[in-house]
């Protein structure tokens, strides 16, 4: 294979490699019925711009599916029963950040004073720490596991709507 | 009276009305057929083709020999009476609609003082 025709090869295949992963992000159900034909009409659409109009037309017709994306899935994630569950997990999620950054700031601010007024810092200071693992640890742990809640509940959704 | 069709439900349904379509096929002539103005995306069509697959207006095509495009097995989708329905309906509406546009553009001659 020419060098040329090698690279352009490559380039598509990873373009739709990238599309197909996209596709993972709308509701199972969705997915499960048209990600084949989406897939199809990436890869019809992508052959079709380059013969015509060659790598700009590729451009745009990538340009184009990657532009509906956004829209369709937040359509399509409209659609399902969930909305207000995840819009419930972003709450708790903000909540628990705002509590965790708010419940360290204090001492925090105290530290620096410090620091700054040129006080040595306590050698070991285990609140101090503790407080700064939990302004980490806690909102992603909630992130995660909210989420990790949301796609479960998500998946057997998908499967009890499953068309046959 | 009938909701107003959606551009893209109502370009979908015209172009299914002169035959059977895939996806991709769909789309094309979507947009050869509004000239450009009405460009739907894949995520949109078919989310559209399910919405009118749940109301009926469309369905999938059954299969008369192999519908490969190359070398895929693509699915067909035809409208159905009711789909026609609608289409007609919503035509009617436009036409309705430009007629009382053209009616009050052209107004009763010398009705200005």
């Amino acid at each position: 294979m020419a060098p040329e025709a090698d690279r352009l090869a490559r380039t598509k295949a990873s373009g739709l490699a990238c599309y197909r992963l996209a596709l993972r992000l709308y509701p199972q159900a969705f997915y499960r019925q048209y990600a084949e034909e989406l897939e199809a009409d990436f890869e019809e659409a992508s052959d079709e711009s380059f013969r015509a109009e060659g790598a700009a037309g590729l451009a745009r017709a990538w340009a184009r599916a990657w532009a509906d994306l956004p829209w369709s899935l937040t359509r399509e994630w409209l659609r399902t029963a969930w909305p207000p569950a995840v819009v419930l997990a972003t709450l708790a999620a903000s909540f628990a950040l705002y509590a965790s950054v708010f419940r360290a700031y204090g001492p925090l601010q105290q530290y620096r004073q410090r620091v700054a007024a040129g006080i040595p810092p306590p050698q070991d200071s285990p609140e101090l720490l503790w407080l700064m693992l939990l302004m980490v640890l806690v909102p992603i742990g909630s992130i995660i596991i909210v989420s990790g809640v949301i796609t479960l509940a998500l998946r057997r959704k998908g499967r009890s709507t499953r068309r046959v | 009276m009938a909701q107003p069709l959606s551009p893209a439900v109502f370009h979908v349904l015209l172009v299914l009305a002169s035959g059977d379509r895939h996806g991709y096929g769909i789309m094309k002539d979507v947009l050869a057929q509004s000239d450009g103005s009405v460009k739907l995306g894949p995520g949109t069509l078919y989310g559209t083709l399910q919405r009118l697959i749940e109301c009926q207006w469309v369905a999938e095509a059954p299969r008369a020999g192999p519908r490969t495009v190359q070398g895929r097995d693509r699915r067909y989708y035809r409208i159905t009476g009711k789909g026609k329905a609608a289409l007609d309906g919503d035509v009617a509406r436009l036409e309705q609609l430009v007629r009382v546009v053209r009616a009050v553009k052209e107004g009763p001659r010398g009705s200005r003082s």
